[in-house]
């Protein structure tokens, strides 16, 4: 089973935050690997391109426009992130559907996305 | 202005998925500084506590049991993190604030998070000391972790 390992480590203003670096360290069935996409520009909401888990358990998506995702086939809002912006879920539990487990909107620009989206 | 940097190394079996850990360094108006919250049982969605700040630019969540995390005022779903589950937003922009379902389990919430237009939250302190709240009408007052 691939192994997805995390660090993450914290300062604020030149000083490592107490308690971290956190490290986890998780197994999943499978994984996309790493994939970097380009979503044409629209105006709607995108199924993200390697859509093929029905399971999401963890997730890294980095987008190089101002992005909004919307995760578990969520209607409303979205989680919006600056271009550059990282999203990082592990161990978590999306179970909507291959296709609608993860969708961004990219506000009609082209966008290039990367990535790992591991689960089942 | 608190200056936040954060080093991210992903490894997908021994490899790093970015060919390099991500480093982002963001310069912010306000910081929770790390904390240690416990939130009550409950059987509906609660703001976190900290109080989030107006704009939410930097996020970092670890909740010790199975936890639904809603974000900007998101009215359905939300995403389900698994016990020591975990999420992270860089440079992202939540203006709604963040509330949690905690499936009527007490829980407990490490985590951090940066922004603008925070309601004075004070500077970070030293591991064991207690941060009150009570002047932000917040009634849990929250202890950092040793």
């Amino acid at each position: 089973m691939p192994v997805i390992e995390i660090v993450v480590s914290i300062m604020q203003d030149g000083v490592e935050i107490f308690g971290y670096p956190i490290q986890r360290r998780v197994a999943v069935d499978e994984t996309t690997g790493t994939f970097t996409t380009t979503m044409a520009a629209s105006a709607s909401y995108v199924a993200l391109p390697p859509s093929v888990m029905a399971e999401v358990d963890m997730l890294v998506i980095q987008a190089d426009q101002r992005v909004t995702i919307r995760l578990d086939a969520q209607t409303d809002k979205g989680i919006i992130l600056q271009p550059e912006g990282l999203l990082l879920i592990l161990d978590g539990y999306i179970v909507a559907g291959a296709g609608t487990n993860i969708k961004l909107f990219n506000n009609s620009v082209e966008t290039n996305v990367r990535g790992v989206v591991g689960g089942t | 202005m608190p200056v936040i940097e954060v080093v991210l190394s992903i490894k997908l079996d021994g490899v790093e998925i970015f060919k390099a850990p991500i480093r982002r360094r963001m310069e912010v108006d306000d910081t929770s500084g790390p904390f240690t919250s416990q939130m009550p049982a409950n059987t509906t969605y609660v703001a976190l506590n900290p109080p989030a700040l107006a704009e939410v630019d930097m996020l970092l969540l670890q909740p010790d049991k199975q936890t639904v995390i809603r974000l900007d005022t998101q009215a359905d779903k939300g995403i389900v993190l698994r016990p020591s589950g975990l999420l992270l937003l860089l440079d992202c922009y939540i203006l709604g604030g963040i509330s949690l379902f905690n499936n009527n389990l007490d829980i407990i919430v490490r985590g951090i998070i940066a922004g603008t237009g925070g309601p004075g939250i004070p500077a970070p302190v030293g591991p064991g000391q207690w941060v009150a709240y009570s002047q932000l009408g917040d009634p849990y007052p929250f202890r950092v972790v040793a």
